[in-house]
Formats: structure tokens, C-alpha cells, sequence
């Protein structure tokens, strides 16, 4: 058999299910384009994989010079996987014919834990991990975490946040400490380099999409850590085209367009990465609505493609859910006493998001003009 | 009528009111509004889009009971209008599902921005609604529909409840506070938390260090209005900017809102603590031509 496009197909199976895809494909691939999710975060559908590539000499951050040791970045760690008994990382394993592969595995699981652990060592997570994280205004700190501990502005749309939610955050996570990093202003771009994960992301963006080799990583010889930096001492002299890749392909919030300069077809050409999603829904259809409870409560509908579409709060949770079925394509819904109030707080978050209401939200559009 | 106790210096008057120059068997539409919040429900008639009679009550302890209350206050002041003579009824607030005569109900938000357009111009673009349990900074179009909007955490801090609670403690009528904080000398440093509960014991040590009822006013009202332009400055302000919900009539962080941001609020045409019940009555009406087409 082949494909569309002539490459050999083979036949798999990922968490039982059969799935017949392209040679040559990784692990990783062929389950994102399947709608089976696999954490991941150094892996970006624009780059080659993380794992292997070769670290540079020296990187710079704000004119200081990070010297590294040889050696190679191993990748985030988050897509382990078991394939064919043996553990694999999802997005550096090509698939063969007949592979099985156990996205769920507790060993899998367990690496995939040790790994967030790391991460969340050396970046701000006191909101990421905060039970009220949902409902938060996020300007005045309930706990009286100082604002180094906290997230940034990018919360709703941060990447190492929904990766860390569909992980789950361990016990273990040690407290994040500020370590002062470099905060860098230049010409275009400014780096706040606490919230760097050192995920490489930039770096394969920069050479492989653009091929500016503006940015680099090196292994510090003492703790084996990955740091990524500028090729040289300034963004020129690095060679940096200003083309903003690096800023639309961050997963956290190092990298800023200070100017918000318009979209370039380099910034263009980086495409949206498929994010887990933080909630499971349900099919919205008289049957699944049937078993809901007749309380009060908040409901969400989303159409094919899962986007919010509709966000509502009702005193009966079941009779409402009924009278929408045919609207939407699934749903989701938390039982809730003050649902009046939790209907803003949903809201408020997809507006956050998002920049508009959701699209059914919107129905008191045609009101406006009579 | 309550009588009111001398003791409750929280309590804030009710008004009813008509407008007597217009015969409402004239209208081609008659529309109700009413917005049912946490501390506050007011409920008003629009005769084509145009306000005729509004009333402004505590809410009880009872969602429909305040909600029918606020409305017989109104069609009483009226004299010959009757719940049936009303083409349409739309609710909002919190309360909003708990209107039984209600024929449809939309969010507080959508009508707070709405209502604003009506009751300070179409130049409005930043509004913000200060009501009893809570705070939203909404950014409209010149229509009055949301762009954006923010809303204060699971908190009362800083609203209308936590300046009742304050007013209660210095033992002054809640109408007279605003004015009073500003007859300092030099503004004080904010008190260090909004927050309800703590505030009350924060203020009582200050009473306690001998610190004078304006001083104590004016140091919770600059923490109010400190909170208040943190929340307009996410959202991001843009002039013109109006502030609707009870504390509107609170000059004292009024004032302090509008010196911390450089902007002055917009003048309303009408009390700004109808906005939301206008937008209901202004949807209201758009929704029974809608039904008749």
C-alpha cells in the first residue's frame, strides 16, 4: 500500500488502535496526526527533533559567554512511550511495520514525571501548579508569591502548562528558586531568560526555518545542563535576520516582540502546535445528556474541531444540556452552586485567550441595530 | 416602607422614579429590565428604547422576591401599567436565572456594556462596573458590544459589600463617605489589603492609634481605587471611560480612580447604577421586534 504523497505505508498499533501510516514517520507524528496525544514539548511539527543535535562551544546571553563541554541534547523528555516492550522517545522513533505502541504505561508515565520535575526546577510554576489557577485574575497573588515565582502574561496560552496539566504536576516538584537570569533588551526582541526550559526549539527554528544560526546551546561542563544563548555577543553580530521565529516558537515566554512588528511570511510560515486538551468532553448527543445531573452547573460546547463555541451557566444542568443537543459537536460541564458567577470566570478565560467571545456567545449580535 | 434603624449606616436609600412627561399607552414596544445583583436589583421600564420609570432596591434574601418587589415598586409608581401591559422582560446580574417572569436572561456583562452607551454616550469605550460583589473592566465598540473584559478574583475585596461593611464600623451613612475622605489635608498611604475581613481589623487598629474617620475613609478608598486601575490597566484604558454599579456614586474613589489613571470619567446622562437593567430593557426591546418579523 502507499500514500498520497508515495511513501510506503505500514501498519501499527497505538493504544489498541490499528492505524495504517507512512513509513519513515516517528512515533510522535503519526499519533498527533491520529488525535492520539503524546506529551511533548522540545518536539515542533516546523523543526527536526531535539535529540542528538550537537551543542555549540559558546552561547552568550546579554554579552556573557556561557563556554560548554561536547556533547549532545538529549530532548525534554516527555514523549516516552512503550514500543514493542522496550521505552522509546515518541518523537526520535520512526515506525515499523506491525509496532505496538502503549502511550499509557506506567514506566512511561513515570519518566515522563521525573522529567517535568526537572523542568519545573529551574522555571516559574507557582501558577501552573496553584489550586484557584482557573479562576485567578492573576494580578494580585492570593498566597503572596512574589512576582519572579509567578507566570507570565502568557498563562493562558502557555505551552508548558497544558503539557504540564495533561502530565500531571508531581508532588515532588521542588519549589521554583529565582535565579536572576539575564533579562536582555535589543534592537527587536527582548529575552527574559528565567523562563528559558532550554528546550532548543528557537535554536532548531532559527537554523532550520530561516538558517540565521543567530542562536545556539551549549552543556555546561559542571551539571551536564543545556543552555541556549545567541551565537555572539549582540543580535547582529550573531547574524539574527529579525525574522520572529523564535519568538512564534517558544512554548513559554522568553522571547518578546517588543515592537509587535506585523507578521513576516518567516513568522507566517511556523504553524500551530497541537496542544492537549485540559478537559475531557463529551459527545453531545440525547443519550450522553440523559445521565447528566439535573443540578446547577456550567457547560461548555465545542464544535468538530474542538473549539469553544458556547459557554453557559444554567440552575439544571441535564434540561439545559437537552435543549442544545444538535448546536455543537461535544460538550464538557462542572456542577457549580454559583454558576452566574463561574459562566464569567469561563468566559473571561476564553477572552483572554482568544481576543473574542465565543462564537455562539455572540448571539445577541443581531440586537444591537434594531 | 422599612424603617430604617440609625445603627445601619450601611444602608443605602432606594429610589423610585417616573418619568411623568410620557404616556406609556403611546409605545409601540415596552421593555423591562432587570438586573438582580448580589446586593442590589433594579428594574426599569424603556418606552422605544427611551427610559421612562426605573425602581433601584436592596436585594433580599430572595432572588424572585426582590426581583418582583423592584418591579411592583415601579409599576405601582407608574399607577396603570400591569406586568402584562410589558411586551418583553429580560433579567441579568447573578441573580438573573431566578426571575420567574423573565422571558429570556443575558449575561451582566453584555448588558452593563449596552446599558453604558445609554447612559453615558457612544464615545464610551472603557467601562467599568463597580458593584456590590465584584469588579469587571469591559472594553466596547461604540455600539456598547464587549470586545473585552476582566472581572476581580472569587473576592469581595474593594466592592460595594466591603465599603458597606467599612461604613458600618466608622458608624457613617454610606451616601456621605465618599465626600467625607476627601476633606484630608494629605492623602494617606492606602490601608495594605482590600480584603473584607481584614480591612475591618486593619481599620479598627487604626481608629485605635486615634487616626480621624476622613484619614481612615481616604486611606481604604486609595487602596479600592489602587486595585480598581491594576484591573483597568490589564484590560488596558482607553479615554473615554465611564464607571458604572453603585460605587459610581462613591465621589471619594471616583476621584481617586480618576487621578491615579489621568483621566476623568464621563459625566452619565442618567443614575449609572441602571446600566445593566438599561441593556436588559434595551435587548428587551430588540428581541420582541425580532420575534414579530
Amino acid at each position: 500500500m502507499e500514500s498520497d504523497r508515495g511513501g510506503r505505508m505500514v501498519r501499527i498499533t497505538i493504544d489498541g488502535v490499528q492505524l495504517d501510516v507512512e513509513e519513515g514517520k516517528t512515533i510522535l507524528e503519526v499519533a498527533l496526526k491520529n488525535n492520539i496525544y503524546i506529551p511533548n514539548l522540545c518536539y515542533h511539527p516546523n523543526v527536526s527533533p531535539a535529540p542528538g543535535k550537537i551543542a555549540d562551544e559558546i552561547v552568550y546571553r546579554n554579552g556573557e559567554r556561557y563556554q560548554g563541554v561536547e556533547g549532545e541534547y538529549e530532548g525534554c523528555g516527555l514523549c516516552f512511550v512503550i514500543a514493542d516492550g522496550e521505552i522509546v522517545k515518541a518523537c526520535d522513533t520512526p515506525v515499523r511495520d506491525g509496532l505496538k505502541v502503549d502511550t499509557r504505561d506506567e514506566r512511561a508515565i513515570k519518566e515522563r514525571k521525573s522529567n517535568l520535575v526537572r523542568i519545573f526546577a529551574t522555571h516559574p510554576h507557582v501558577c501552573i501548579t496553584c489550586e484557584y489557577r482557573n479562576g485567578c485574575d492573576r494580578i494580585q497573588c492570593t498566597f503572596g508569591y512574589p512576582v519572579e515565582e509567578r507566570c507570565c502574561d502568557l498563562f493562558s496560552k502557555c505551552e508548558l502548562r497544558f503539557t504540564a496539566e495533561y502530565i500531571g504536576i508531581p508532588p515532588e516538584t521542588p519549589r521554583y528558586m529565582y535565579r536572576g537570569l539575564p533579562v536582555v533588551e535589543e534592537k527587536l526582541y527582548k529575552w527574559d531568560w528565567n523562563y528559558c526550559i532550554n528546550c532548543t526549539r528557537c535554536v532548531r527554528g532559527c537554523r532550520e526555518v530561516r538558517e540565521a544560526n543567530a542562536l545556539g546551546f551549549v552543556i555546561e561542563s559542571s551539571a551536564g545542563n543545556v543552555i541556549v544563548g545567541r551565537t555572539a555577543q549582540t543580535d547582529v553580530e550573531s547574524g539574527c535576520k529579525f525574522c520572529g521565529v523564535c519568538v512564534e516558537i517558544c512554548p513559554t515566554g522568553v522571547v518578546r516582540d517588543i515592537k509587535k512588528k506585523a507578521s513576516n511570511k518567516w513568522r507566517d510560515s511556523i504553524v500551530a502546535k497541537k496542544l492537549p486538551l485540559l478537559t475531557e468532553a463529551l459527545e453531545l448527543t440525547p443519550e450522553s445528556v440523559a445521565s447528566l445531573p439535573d443540578s446547577p452547573g456550567v457547560f461548555r460546547l465545542y464544535d468538530e474541531n474542538m473549539e469553544v463555541v458556547y459557554i453557559k451557566g444554567t440552575p439544571n444542568l441535564r434540561e439545559e444540556l437537552h435543549s442544545e443537543v444538535g448546536r455543537a459537536a461535544y460538550f464538557d460541564y462542572e456542577e457549580h452552586e454559583m454558576y452566574t458567577m463561574r459562566e464569567s470566570e469561563l468566559i473571561q478565560e476564553f477572552l483572554q485567550k482568544h481576543g473574542r467571545m465565543p462564537k455562539l456567545n455572540d448571539e445577541v449580535d443581531d440586537l444591537f441595530d434594531l | 416602607m422599612v424603617t430604617v434603624q440609625e445603627s445601619e449606616y450601611w444602608r443605602w436609600p432606594e429610589s423610585i422614579w417616573v418619568d411623568e412627561s410620557k404616556n406609556w399607552q403611546d409605545a409601540e414596544v415596552i421593555s423591562c429590565g432587570i438586573d438582580l445583583g448580589s446586593v442590589s436589583t433594579q428594574a426599569v421600564v424603556m418606552l422605544d428604547g427611551e427610559l421612562y420609570a426605573y425602581a433601584n432596591m436592596r436585594t433580599g434574601t430572595s432572588s424572585a422576591a426582590s426581583a418582583e418587589k423592584a418591579v411592583n415598586a415601579m409599576l405601582e409608581k407608574i399607577g396603570d401599567m400591569k406586568r402584562d401591559d410589558i411586551h418583553y422582560i429580560v433579567g441579568t446580574g447573578y441573580g438573573r436565572v431566578s426571575i420567574p417572569f423573565a422571558q429570556k436572561t443575558i449575561t451582566e456583562i453584555a448588558c452593563h456594556g449596552r446599558g453604558a452607551v445609554y447612559v453615558y454616550g457612544d464615545k464610551v469605550r472603557t467601562v467599568l462596573d463597580m458593584g456590590g460583589q465584584d469588579l469587571k473592566a469591559i472594553k466596547v465598540d461604540s455600539r456598547g458590544k464587549v470586545i473585552n473584559f476582566l472581572m476581580n478574583d472569587k473576592c469581595a475585596a474593594g466592592t460595594g459589600r466591603g465599603i458597606e461593611v467599612v461604613c458600618d464600623l466608622l458608624s457613617i451613612p454610606i451616601t456621605e463617605a465618599g465626600q467625607l475622605s476627601l476633606q484630608v489635608d494629605e492623602e494617606p498611604e492606602p490601608v495594605s489589603t482590600t480584603c473584607v475581613v481584614f480591612a475591618k481589623s486593619e481599620i479598627l487598629g487604626l481608629i485605635r492609634k486615634g487616626w480621624g474617620k476622613e484619614r481612615i475613609l481616604a486611606a481604604f478608598f486609595n487602596a479600592v481605587a489602587s486595585r480598581v486601575v491594576e484591573l483597568l490597566e490589564r484590560v488596558g484604558v482607553e479615554p473615554e471611560f465611564a464607571i458604572t454599579g453603585g460605587i459610581s456614586k462613591n465621589i471619594g474613589v471616583v476621584k481617586r480612580i480618576e487621578d491615579k489613571l489621568g483621566l476623568k470619567a464621563l459625566e452619565p446622562k442618567y443614575d449609572p447604577q441602571l446600566a445593566g437593567a438599561i441593556g436588559a430593557a434595551l435587548f428587551g426591546r430588540a428581541l420582541y421586534i425580532k420575534s414579530k418579523k
